[in-house]
């Protein structure tokens, strides 16, 4: 498609989908080979440096560190997604409450998403964690609720701002009904700021994920999580400062490749910014 | 006020957007600057003020009065705009700060160039309102914009241009986004003013025939050069460039002229 | 292009009595709630249109003037069954004999195949994310017209004067006169009866008003057009129209051949609005 084309094109669409690209293959390969078992803790083998054998290195208990990472990035990819999957259902049904209802509804929807809007995710997260119990479950509820009620509101003004452009009416007139229209013109203009926000979603998941985990809310013991593992490393910071980079840079890498892309994408969908169009000959009447 | 502009280069990008031109307005003269879009007439507009974007780089002469503007500091330019020069801009919605009310905005050249204290400039504000004939002035400065209607907005923004007495009035397309019976008493305004005060006045349009109720003598620019200069009627009359007969016969096309 | 005059208009302005109506408004009123101050009190109700009465005959040009907020654009979607949502009102508007009634777009779809609108802004009337040629198509497509869409809109494109390859380009690429051209292939392009414009040339540049004016001639002599248009451009309508109605506050206030009314307006508000038209003549010293 044009829009992968155009995404690629450009290094700040092209570096974070390569990245993330890479964070997914790693998912999936890891599902099946990591290069040692992530969890065998080998006593005589701890705090490794760099070799062959543990390119990463090794942790407190002896654990393969690339193994552990990679085998942590499936946790990343199965919580970002199923919290971009809640967001998305939740967003676009306020969304659609708050602008195509019935006036009341119209009106209860929007003081509702105004209230929730103003509730911190991470540490609804937290609330939800201590009352719950911690989980990834409750990490994927959080987030996308969270920015469920982000993505309605944003996309309630969205779809009011299409729906009321010229360029709907004119479809009108020329036969379109409410579905032709939602789907010709309505969708694809509303959609690409809802990109963004879906990537933003993404990318506070994988840090409230690790986040949680950190503090021994998110994943169980288990679980291969990142911020498990910085949770894991995190008393003998002073005396082997490195092997904590691994995880830390995933996180970060992901986390901040999520917040470019969704730019990106938006940007890429948008034919006024093509980088390969040009002005028509100025032959024809002005 | 008299301005001078001579031989006006302006380049960006390597472009020539205006490749010299030539204004000249005589004290109390009114003065339009006509042509297609694109053709320069804003550009001039904004180097007198010295607001051109960023990376442009002018060359040649604008005298206000004989003082010569082109190169001044910036310092020297903010203290000319809004106290000698007045502007008026085309579109009266993003013209005015839909959060500050509309008598302060007007009281604002005054308060600026430190030539009143409070009280006197909402005197002045107040007044300049009803010269402008907005209804219920003393009211009405207390109004935000989103509550006037589009041609009270650009009586504001008239007011505001106007309330120093400035000896130079700038309007740039200013009835262009009006209907056509707030356009004629804007204009039958502009007409006035501009002999009340004794200002002079450069006004800029595309369309001939608002430029025929307020102008006197015409400049008209095509593609960044003057290619025509005559007064009103002889223009109308016979115009000796191909864009003003363009100009002219579009004006005519386009208008209706009362038997 | 001022050729040899048109025999549907007589030089006088007069449209031949013996042509049959095509559109037909009776009793046409619209009301709008406008936002209420206090949380339990209905808000205050604008009337936009009052009561009008509204005859367009086959071939004639007729022109609908007025003052910002006089209502002529409201009682023009009126007309079209093209209303807001919030607009409330009764009245009866007919089609060469068939009713419109206001409902879902299959129901209209005869109305809208032999119809079409060209709105105000050239910028705001085409979707930025489509290209020229499925925008022109939209009509062809929301009625399911049979027969070659790709031929159909290079061929109309080449009508309005734009490059047979403006079809494969974005509209941001195209200027506002091109733009409003493009427009005007769009209501044209299902061959239909009526052509509706709402201010169509008010946001040109006055050089590029006439080219689109002289279209807007030539597209009514070539495929035999009724031409319906809003505006507030006294001016323009001597060059445009066969008839006048002048509206004012929503109510029809005067109405004639445009010689007459523009030479000898009889109401005050007619009146106005002639004597506030600029023209070429200079007005007097002072």
């Amino acid at each position: 498609m044009t829009v992968l084309r155009e995404l690629l094109r450009r290094p700040r669409g092209a570096v974070p989908a390569a990245w993330l690209a890479l964070v997914a293959l790693a998912a999936l390969v890891s599902r099946w080979w990591t290069p040692q078992d992530p969890f065998r803790a080998d006593p005589y083998q701890q705090w490794q440096g760099p070799s062959v054998a543990h390119p990463f290195g090794t942790d407190a208990v002896g654990r393969d560190v690339l193994s552990y990472v990679l085998a942590a990035s499936g946790t990343t990819v199965v919580v970002a997604v199923a919290s971009a999957a809640v967001a998305v259902v939740v967003g676009v049904l306020l969304a659609a409450l708050g602008s195509l209802a019935r006036r009341w509804v119209r009106e209860v929807t929007v003081v509702l998403v105004d209230v929730l809007v103003a509730f911190p995710t991470i540490l609804v997260a937290m609330a939800l964690a201590a009352v719950f119990g911690g989980s990834l479950g409750v990490v994927v509820v959080a987030v996308g609720v969270g920015y469920g009620v982000a993505i309605g509101r944003v996309g309630r003004g969205e779809l009011r701002r299409v729906a009321t452009s010229d360029y709907v009416l004119a479809g009108r007139a020329a036969g379109l009904g409410a579905w032709g229209s939602l789907r010709r013109h309505v969708l694809p203009n509303a959609a690409p700021v809802l990109v963004v926000q879906v990537s933003l979603a993404m990318a506070t998941s994988v840090l409230a994920e690790a986040g949680l985990s950190f503090l021994g809310y998110g994943a169980s013991a288990a679980t291969p999580s990142w911020g498990r593992l910085l949770s894991d490393l995190q008393p003998f910071l002073a005396v082997h400062p490195w092997t904590v980079a691994w995880p830390g840079l995933a996180i970060t890498l992901t986390v901040l490749s999520l917040n470019l892309l969704g730019d990106a994408l938006r940007d890429a969908a948008d034919p006024r910014l093509r980088t390969s169009g040009r002005r028509p000959a100025e032959r024809t009447a002005p | 006020m008299t301005l001078d502009v001579t031989d006006l280069v302006v380049e960006l990008d390597g472009r020539r957007l205006l490749d010299g031109v030539d204004l000249h307005v005589p004290d109390g003269g009114r003065v339009g600057l006509v042509g297609a879009s694109g053709s320069g007439k804003s550009l001039t507009v904004l180097a007198v003020l010295g607001l051109l974007p960023e990376g442009a780089v002018a060359r040649g002469s604008v005298r206000l009065d004989g003082r010569e503007l082109l190169g001044l500091p910036e310092r020297e330019l903010a203290r000319v705009r809004g106290r000698l020069v007045g502007t008026v801009f085309q579109d009266p919605r993003s013209a005015l700060d839909p959060v500050q009310r509309v008598g302060r905005q007007i009281a604002e050249p005054l308060r600026l160039h430190r030539l009143a204290g409070r009280a006197e400039a909402r005197r002045r504000a107040v007044e300049a309102a009803r010269e402008v004939d907005l209804p219920d002035p003393g009211t009405l400065v207390d109004a935000y914009p989103h509550q006037l209607s589009g041609g009270q907005r650009q009586r504001v923004g008239i007011a505001t241009a106007l309330v120093t007495r400035p000896g130079l009035v700038l309007a740039d397309e200013p009835t262009t986004a009006l209907d056509v019976t707030t356009q004629a008493s804007v204009l039958a305004l502009f007409r006035r003013l501009v002999t009340d005060h004794g200002s002079s006045l450069v006004f800029v349009t595309h369309d001939l025939a608002v430029l025929a109720q307020v102008a006197t003598d015409v400049v008209v620019l095509a593609h960044g050069r003057v290619v025509e200069r005559a007064t009103v009627p002889d223009l109308l009359r016979s115009p000796a460039s191909a864009e003003a007969r363009e100009l002219v016969a579009a004006a005519r096309a386009t208008t209706w002229s009362a038997p | 292009m001022s050729a040899a005059p048109d025999p549907r208009t007589p030089a006088d302005g007069t449209a031949p009595a013996t042509a049959a109506p095509l559109l037909v408004a009776r009793g046409v009123d619209r009301t709008f709630r406008l936002p209420r101050s206090a949380p339990f009190s209905p808000g205050p109700v604008r009337h936009a249109v009052v009561d009008v009465d509204l005859d367009v005959r086959r071939g004639e040009s007729v022109a609908l003037i007025g003052g910002s907020g006089s209502g002529k654009s409201t009682l023009v979607r009126a007309l079209l069954a093209l209303d807001a949502p919030s607009a409330r009102g009764r009245g009866t508007v007919t089609f060469d004999g068939r009713e419109v009634r206001d409902g879902r777009a299959a129901r209209l779809r005869w109305f809208r195949r032999r119809t079409g609108v060209v709105l105000q802004d050239p910028y705001a009337s085409l979707d930025p994310r489509q290209r020229v040629g499925r925008i022109v198509a939209e009509p062809l497509e929301a009625l399911r017209l049979p027969g070659d869409h790709r031929a159909l809109v290079a061929d109309v494109l080449a009508r309005v004067g734009l490059e047979p390859d403006a079809a494969d380009r974005w509209p941001h690429q195209f200027s506002g006169g091109q733009r409003q051209r493009v427009a005007l292939a769009r209501a044209v392009v299902h061959g239909p009866d009526l052509l509706v414009g709402d201010e169509p040339l008010s946001a040109l540049d006055v050089a590029v008003r006439a080219q689109v004016l002289d279209l807007l001639r030539e597209l009514r002599r070539d495929l035999g057009l009724t031409l319906l248009t809003v505006t507030h451009d006294v001016g323009l309508v001597s060059h445009l129209a066969d008839t006048v109605v002048v509206l004012d506050a929503g109510r029809v206030v005067e109405r004639g051949p445009v010689g007459r009314v523009l030479r000898a307006p009889e109401h005050p508000v007619t009146r106005a609005l002639v004597a506030a038209v600029p023209t070429l003549d200079v007005p007097p010293a002072g």
